[in-house]
């Protein structure tokens, strides 16, 4: 691959040097010189469907429709634990009483971008009542929304007071609400647009955002910035905010987005200078980035590119099913917790990671509001010697008469090395672990039905919000939700169905402790590890910082133009 | 001595000392230096999957022998081809690959050579709606893309070796079928099979005693590469996760490699194909070769 690139790169210099030539004779006078200016380039990682904020579902779409729409609310860009601002609303919601009515102030001055569709084609000013159109738009059945559940079943009206007011009156108190307005599928749509485009409307974006369609086609989407956007300027108040705190964002003046599905691709024209940044660093390519060492490779620092990683808001873990007789209630809380203190992550962030992922202590990642990192969970330690002792104490020394235990996972190759390595542990404390793959279909449609005894599986936080992984326990959220190891504690669930509504706080963290602790000690789950987010930027991306629910993180990049240049940024395109 | 005076020899001695088709197949092979290699891989092959079987050679094969991904060195045999993430033998699990493939080879051959005769016989054989009937089944099976058909078998029947067994066993047949039946129409109105039917031979004589001898070098030779495709399916059954589980086996150690070429361990990919290649190459060399032997319209050459 070194090889391959070295030569790439020579061709590059070949081209140049042939262009330089050629210009003043006039031969490249059909081919204009190529000056990229401020210009991100992106490689998007699928197609995208839609940039209609009402369908955009998958992860994609919604990086499209966050380049031009935006809603009441979104995350602080580099604060962490994660927090949300005001993004269209003027400040936080006032929130009644009963937790019920959330009454929101619009940002004044806010304008549509500039479109046929408006009256001269000059955007129209944004008004309360617009949200009252885009958010029954995503509950009109008519319209068959994919987004239709942040708000289906919670939200019972949505009213525009006056232009600048809105209230939300919800059908019961929620406290993760905040968390589904700042989703690219809560933005605001214009009427005007929708009705003119019609089926169109799905590429023919018209919002309020920082960027502005310039063209569209399957493999390539390209944004300008929207020359009407308001005064939005770079987080100011939060360390590691650098030289552009408090400067007017977008930076960049364009934005092309080239759809690129194949990794090997996505990575060599990362490489080779076409992209700005890479997303999602192939599994195969790891190794040529990250050394053994756990220290980026002698040939990125060579040639300054960034490696970053952050822990992503998830985690991994063997679930118990705690029907199964063989295993689960609590007449089998000691092989459970037995089994836990045998099973030492340390190895598998060594072979599976290369380092890049953490031990789980608990369900709560880092970056997430609630996390605890003082926090030891007990049946975590790796503690052979008292496992054993658990063992035998109940009568089963070197784990004699426990019956053959079947682990199930997917049946991709490094689930399998994952579940042999669980084999290997277990086999020390003389549990047998008969292990079984399936595809993930297959062992989700086993797992809704309850028939697996364990298997290894992961949870990805849907919202920065730890009720989103304490819900995993809740009884009534048993199989086929999502408490997949159908963990039943009567004192557990009491808990949570007073912790759930609540804001996040002393009081709510108090509740979550003692769940916490009832959790633990029954041992539903063997916690795996947190694990990493990583990309690559070259050293001319600048203020790229990992961020699990921003998508349109363009708004706050800027691009070192001059150096980029000079570094032949230029290759390609 | 001219090439007529050898003919004439070589007719005299087989005029002094008659030979059976076999014996006579046999000396024709002899000669060939290939096929008698191939035929010493394979047994070597056996002798190692039949020690590995008996707990003779490479036990147990999940042992820790050394640091993890190890790289194949001389020191000791166990390490001669290295060791996987584990620190386990690649040479241990090389060998246990083998008695995989091997069993699943002879097993799936056992099932599928029985069952293609007898379908073959019988359509051959009997003709009209027996024969429509028999090649209307095989068409419409052989039809489903074959892996496609192994992917459902084992899905149906659960995952593991024995699965692997049924599934290549009632799906490898085919091509035998066609084969036996086209012969039996050749021979079923040949002199012989008339003159044993008007001496009182039934059918069941007729088709198992009389035409089946004459049509079996057809299965020896279907044998042995029926025997190799079976290794191959299941390498591939087993890449894919389908086929043997928590057992070591090619397919699985291949799978493995994926991960592990990026960093620079090659050793268990090239343990697993190299393992794979010789014994498949063997068993069509000598697939061939037995072809050239028993094959009476070569018999000249």
């Amino acid at each position: 691959m070194l090889f391959k690139m070295a030569k790439a790169r020579k061709a590059g210099v070949f081209f140049l040097a042939a262009a330089i030539l050629a210009a003043p004779v006039g031969v490249a006078g059909c081919k204009k010189k190529r000056v990229l200016g401020n210009t991100l380039r992106v490689a998007l990682r699928q197609k995208v469907r839609t940039i209609d904020p009402a369908h955009g579902g998958d992860y994609y779409s919604n990086v499209e429709v966050a380049r031009a729409y935006e809603g009441l609310l979104r995350y602080n860009y580099l604060k962490r634990p994660y927090e949300i601002e005001p993004a269209l609303a003027e400040s936080m919601p006032e929130i009644s009483k009963d937790g019920r009515v959330y009454t929101f102030r619009i940002k004044k001055g806010v304008r549509f971008q500039n479109d046929g569709c408006f009256p001269n084609a000059i955007g129209r000013e944004l008004a309360a009542s617009d949200f009252v159109y885009s958010f029954n738009r995503l509950l009109d059945p008519k319209e068959a929304s994919e987004n239709k559940w942040l708000f289906d079943g919670k939200v019972k009206e949505v009213k525009a007071v006056d232009a600048q007011t809105l209230t939300i009156r919800l059908t019961r108190p929620n406290a993760v609400f905040l968390h589904l307005l700042t989703m690219p599928g809560a933005s605001v749509v214009a009427r005007e647009a929708v009705e003119t485009y019609g089926k169109d409307f799905a590429y023919h974006p018209v919002g309020t955002g920082a960027f502005q369609l310039d063209r569209f086609s399957p493999n390539q989407i390209v944004w300008i910035k929207n020359p009407s956007f308001r005064v939005e300027r770079f987080p100011a108040d939060v360390s590691g905010a650098g030289e552009d705190a408090g400067k007017p964002i977008p930076f960049a003046e364009k934005v092309i987005d080239d759809v690129i599905v194949e990794d090997q691709p996505a990575w060599l024209n990362f490489m080779q200078g076409n992209h700005d940044y890479l997303m999602k660093l192939p599994k195969d390519n790891v190794a040529a980035v990250w050394g053994a060492d756990h220290k980026p490779t002698k040939e990125l620092r060579d040639r300054r590119i960034d490696l970053l990683a952050a822990p992503a808001a998830d985690f991994t873990y063997v679930a118990f099913n705690m029907e199964d007789p063989a295993v689960g209630g609590a007449k089998n809380r000691y092989l459970r917790q037995a089994m836990s203190l045998a099973y030492d992550e340390a190895p598998t962030i060594e072979k599976f990671y290369l380092g890049l992922a953490a031990r789980a202590e608990f369900l709560v990642p880092p970056g997430i509001p609630g996390y605890d990192p003082s926090f030891k969970n007990p049946f975590r330690a790796y503690d052979l010697t008292k496992a054993r002792a658990i063992l035998e104490r109940n009568g089963h020394p070197e784990g004699r008469g426990i019956p053959e235990i079947t682990y199930e996972t997917l049946s991709d190759s490094t689930q399998r090395q994952i579940a042999e390595y669980f084999q290997r542990s277990m086999a020390q404390l003389g549990v047998k672990i008969k292990i079984s793959v399936a595809t993930w279909p297959e062992l989700l449609s086993r797992i809704r039905k309850k028939q697996p005894q364990m298997f290894g599986i992961s949870w990805l936080y849907d919202y920065p919000d730890a009720e989103n992984g304490y819900q995993l326990l809740y009884g009534r959220n048993e199989s086929p939700g999502p408490n997949e190891a159908n963990y039943k504690n009567a004192r557990y669930d009491a808990l949570y169905e007073k912790a759930a509504p609540m804001k996040d706080g002393p009081e709510r963290r108090k509740l979550f402790a003692k769940m916490r602790e009832l959790a633990v000690e029954d041992v539903p789950w063997i916690f795996g590890l947190h694990r990493m987010e990583t990309r690559l930027t070259h050293h001319w991306t600048r203020n790229y910082k990992i961020h699990a629910f921003e998508h349109n993180v363009e708004k706050y990049l800027r691009v070192d133009v001059a150096w980029r240049d000079a570094e032949g940024g230029l290759a390609g395109r | 001595m001219n090439g007529e005076e050898q003919e004439i020899l070589l007719k005299e001695e087989a005029s002094f000392a008659p030979k059976s088709l076999w014996l006579d197949a046999w000396r024709r092979m002899r000669r060939d230096r290939l096929a008698v290699a191939s035929l010493v891989v394979i047994a070597l092959y056996t002798l190692l999957a039949l020690a590995a079987k008996l707990g003779f050679i490479a036990t147990p094969w999940d042992a820790e022998v050394g640091t993890a991904y190890a790289a194949p060195s001389l020191a000791s045999l166990k390490t001669i081809f290295g060791t996987d993430i584990f620190g386990r033998s690649v040479l241990h699990k090389v060998i246990h690959g083998t008695r995989i493939a091997m069993s699943v080879g002879l097993v799936t051959s056992l099932i599928a050579i029985p069952i293609g005769v007898t379908l073959g016989a019988l359509a051959g054989y009997f003709g009209g709606l027996v024969d429509e009937a028999i090649v209307w089944f095989y068409t419409t099976l052989s039809s489903i893309p074959s892996i496609m058909l192994l992917v459902a078998f084992t899905y149906v029947l659960g995952k593991g070796i024995f699965s692997v067994y049924i599934a290549l066993g009632v799906t490898g047949w085919i091509g035998l079928a066609r084969l036996i039946r086209g012969e039996f129409i050749k021979h079923k109105h040949r002199e012989y099979v008339i003159a044993a039917e008007s001496i009182g031979a039934g059918h069941v004589k007729r088709i198992f005693r009389h035409i089946l001898p004459n049509v079996s070098h057809i299965v020896i030779i279907n044998f042995s590469l029926q025997f190799q495709t079976a290794i191959k399916s299941e390498v591939i059954l087993s890449y894919l996760g389908l086929g043997v589980q928590g057992q070591p086996s090619w397919g699985v150690m291949i799978d493995d490699s994926k991960l592990e070429l990026a960093r620079g361990v090659w050793w268990q990919l090239s343990a697993a194909t190299l393992a794979m290649f010789f014994v498949v190459l063997a068993f069509n060399i000598f697939g061939d070769a037995l072809r050239d032997a028993l094959d009476p319209k070569l018999k000249k050459g």
